[in-house]
């Protein structure tokens, strides 16, 4: 997904992650770093859209924490930075972050990070206000679009006074949410210059001296409340005693429409949280002294649930605080009016009406490989080659379009965890001893994001593992991003790609094939060498995304391939294209009880050809 | 406080982004407060998606609770039957007539046959338009030698035939005249007088 180019002067109508973007365009980000990950990609393509009008340096970096690095490195030379990436990246990050608090920063940096309630395109929901209080770095959750350009160009004011980095919380409902924002005139800004003041005992943190860092940090948080009183983080809606409601994030939007739903407006008063970590105990017990009871409403972890409840014993109040601990609002997944309206209303004992009517139980329809995807073919391939072996192989799987091999009619994934997981499980399973052949899926972003180790690590000490290497030059599945395999920078100037034969080579790798991913016979001939090979093995299957292609090719005014067809006579009704290879462009007619190819949909791969046993798929050539 | 609550659902791929963008900036020329929440990401390799376009002052979250959908406008049959327990009980449903079965179940009884989509529709709302748009955008785009797919313009255009929609007829004309090129334009003006042409009948 492309964020849109926005003018500059009047109102805009925008995403929740471009209007972050252009908070941090508005604070002057001299240097911005990420790697893709849904929901949060729109921030760093905003950026680089508006890198060379605004002056702005911008990578897709290998991976989330090169990126905090690379932040980090800007940001102690003084300059304002900022890191971009999903939820689960900051896992990957987290060794920087967690030392990067003791030492702190010079410039301003914002490390954003789009979590994912609901797992709507996740693998977890973790809740990065925790992740934040664990590394102890401040976290700011914006509510919506325009609190998101707010928040975004204060966190780099808050980062500079407390020389802390600060991480910016969102969600996917504010993310890819779209409002009519307005953005004021954004001006360029001279770029900072960069330097390094020497500083030993800040900048080498070990030992000791990261000890006295720890109690730097420790003295600098306790001031928040006090040095942070200035920015407009807390806001106060509604005058009523009956009900105290405490909200934080994107749920404040709930409760505003719950209490007009259930018409409630007198009753309660509205405490809303711009900043979850370090917790503003002082605002929060003195909204508790003024009514009789609490609820929080928050999405995710009762975080600030039990931070509250630690304010009001602390402060001697004996006020009850509802919420997820008596089970009024759910921990899992992400929360809607009706939810909220629910919880709020049993404590007022007020009856909801929420519509309970069921959704009609239809199956799922889950994202499939596009027409002309490469991973198709070479999947194929490999479904041709463990019928070769009398026992099934294990397929470890990893995070990509690739992982689309759980779908129908491929159904061959076994395991799944996160980012370079394949390689490195399929390496457990194989030193367990697991009597099965073991192959290891992986991408060529995942190689460079968190793929390396692990195949270092699989050659060195010699597991009995295949890897296969779908390479599709670009980081599909979030929007065709580069990685240092594509040969292009965020911006589209040329690079020279790292070449992943010789990578895989360089680490070990001796029985390296590399085959034509639309050629099934040789993916599928290569596979079955692979895996009767004693040692480390890897098939590097290369073929370009197909949606990259035509969007590609379409620029460049080129003509469409022609469909292929499937000769009505001669198929025999078998449905094996359908049931083994499965391309959308191939439908089932059920009253002739053939197969047709949709003209529309089919781009002209010709993968399918091959997969027909009587030859009945024809075609091939422009259009 | 009025609100209206317009879901948008179908397949990735088939334009629900940009129509809900669309609307969206049609309801915001007249000064309307109007918030699209949208749920894309791995959808868009032909999964469903969701796209909520809700317009009020009262408007505050993205997300469009069950029972309280005023309009319900579907790309494809099927994701009109999925997201129905959205529509509030007197609300307007308008679906493209063109199935889309998953491959896996076209080879199954897991879906429903079509019909019964419809009977299921009628049994929740007395407003129920089915329109032939995919077919209409097939004919417009070989018209105008186009690569793009109108069903999105032609399902908008239907729409603003309906009496009380937020946006109508010249408003989404003087929408698509803002957003389009004049060498794309009259393909578009084309397919929405086509939406337009399928409520007459």
């Amino acid at each position: 997904m492309n964020a849109s180019k926005a003018t500059k002067e009047e109102k805009r109508f925008m995403l929740g992650n471009e209007a972050i973007a252009w908070g941090a365009i508005a604070a002057g980000v001299d240097v911005a770093a990420g790697y893709p990950g849904t929901p949060s990609s729109e921030v760093l393509q905003t950026l680089i859209n508006f890198a060379e009008e605004y002056g702005h340096y911008v990578e897709w970096s290998a991976n989330e924490k090169v990126a905090v690095e690379c932040a980090a490195g800007a940001a102690v030379a003084g300059l304002r930075s900022m890191a971009v990436m999903k939820h689960l990246g900051l896992n990957v990050a987290a060794d920087a972050l967690a030392t990067l608090a003791y030492t702190g920063v010079r410039g301003g940096m914002v490390v954003f990070s789009a979590g994912d309630a609901q797992c709507h395109t996740s693998s977890n929901e973790q809740d990065a206000r925790v992740f934040a209080r664990f590394v102890k770095i401040p976290i700011l959750d914006p509510s919506d679009p325009q609190e998101g350009f707010y928040y975004a160009k204060m966190a780099f004011e808050i980062s500079e006074m407390l020389e802390l980095p600060i991480i910016l919380n969102s969600t996917p409902r504010v993310s890819h949410t779209s409002h009519l924002l307005d953005l004021g005139t954004i001006e360029r800004t001279p770029r900072r210059k960069a330097d390094f003041v020497d500083d030993k005992a800040r900048w080498i943190c070990v030992a000791a001296l990261a000890l006295q860092r720890h109690r730097w940090l420790n003295s600098r948080l306790a001031e928040v409340g006090e040095r942070l009183s200035v920015f407009p983080l807390v806001q106060r809606i509604y005058t009523g005693k009956r009900l105290g409601i405490i909200t934080n994030g994107v749920a404040h939007n709930y409760v505003l429409e719950a209490v007009s739903r259930l018409g409630i407006e007198d009753d309660v008063s509205v405490l809303k949280l711009g900043m979850s970590y370090p917790f503003p105990s002082e605002t929060v017990t003195a909204f508790a002294g003024e009514v009789n009871e609490i609820i929080v409403i928050e999405e995710l972890e009762p975080f600030v649930e039990e931070q509250t409840r630690v304010a009001v014993q602390k402060a001697g109040l004996s006020i009850k605080v509802h919420g997820k601990n008596e089970g009024l609002i759910p921990i899992e997944g992400e929360l809607n009016p009706s939810i909220v309206s629910a919880g709020v209303g049993q404590v007022l004992g007020i009856e909801t009406n929420e519509v309970t009517i069921k959704a009609y139980a239809l199956p799922r329809r889950p994202p499939i490989f596009c027409p002309g995807c490469p991973h198709r073919s070479t999947y194929y391939g490999l479904r041709l080659a463990m019928k070769e072996f009398p026992q099934k192989p294990l397929i470890v799987g990893d995070i990509g379009c690739y992982t689309l091999v759980s779908s129908y009619p491929f159904e061959m994934l076994d395991t799944l965890l996160c980012m370079g997981a394949g390689a490195g499980m399929a390496h457990g399973f194989s030193k367990a001893g697991l009597d099965r052949p073991i192959v290891a899926i992986m991408g060529d972003s995942t190689l460079f994001h968190s793929g390396l180790p692990p195949l270092a690590n699989i050659a060195y000490n010699r597991s009995n593992v295949t890897i296969l290497l779908l390479d599709n030059s670009y980081t599909a599945m979030t929007g065709f991003q580069p990685n240092p395999g594509t040969g292009l920078t965020a911006v589209g100037s040329p690079t020279t790609g790292l070449s992943i034969p010789d990578v895989v080579r360089a680490l070990g790798f001796e029985h390296v094939s590399v085959v034509s991913a639309h050629d099934s016979q040789a993916v599928s001939k290569s596979l079955a060498e692979a895996l009767a090979y004693d040692g480390p093995s890897i098939v590097i299957s290369e073929g370009p995304c197909a949606l990259q292609e035509q969007r590609l090719a379409a620029k460049r005014g080129e003509v469409r391939r022609a469909p292929f067809l499937v000769e009505s006579d001669a198929c025999i009704g078998c449905r094996v294209c359908l049931t083994t290879f499965g391309c959308s462009a191939i439908k089932w007619d059920a009253e002739a009880k053939k197969a047709t190819i949709d003209v529309g949909k089919c781009v002209g791969c010709g993968d399918c050809v091959v997969v027909c046993p009587v030859g009945a798929i024809i075609g091939g050539g422009d259009a | 406080m009025r609100e209206t609550n317009i879901l948008i659902t179908g397949i990735g791929g088939q334009g629900i982004i940009s129509a809900s963008r669309l609307l969206a900036q049609a309801v915001r020329s007249t000064g309307e407060k109007v918030i699209v929440g949208e749920t894309f990401g791995a959808s868009q390799r032909e999964g469903s998606v969701i796209s909520n376009v809700r317009i009020g002052s009262c408007v505050h979250g993205p997300m469009i609770a069950p029972g309280t959908a005023d309009y319900l406008i579907a790309f494809e049959p099927y994701e009109a039957l999925r997201c129905l327990h959205y529509l509030r009980p007197d609300g307007v449903v308008i679906a493209n007539a063109q199935p889309v079965v998953p491959v896996r179940d076209q080879l199954s009884e897991s879906y429903p046959p079509v019909d019964e989509v419809w009977e299921r529709l009628k049994s929740r709302s007395t407003a129920v338009y089915r329109l032939q748009a995919t077919e209409a955008a097939a004919r417009i785009a070989a018209k105008y030698r186009s690569r793009y797919d109108v069903t999105n313009v032609i399902i908008l255009g239907g729409v603003t035939a309906i009496g009380g929609f937020p946006v109508d007829e010249d408003l989404l004309k003087a929408t698509l005249q803002a957003r389009f090129k004049s060498s794309s334009l009259p393909m578009n003006l084309e397919a929405l007088e086509a939406g337009r042409a399928m409520m007459r009948r």
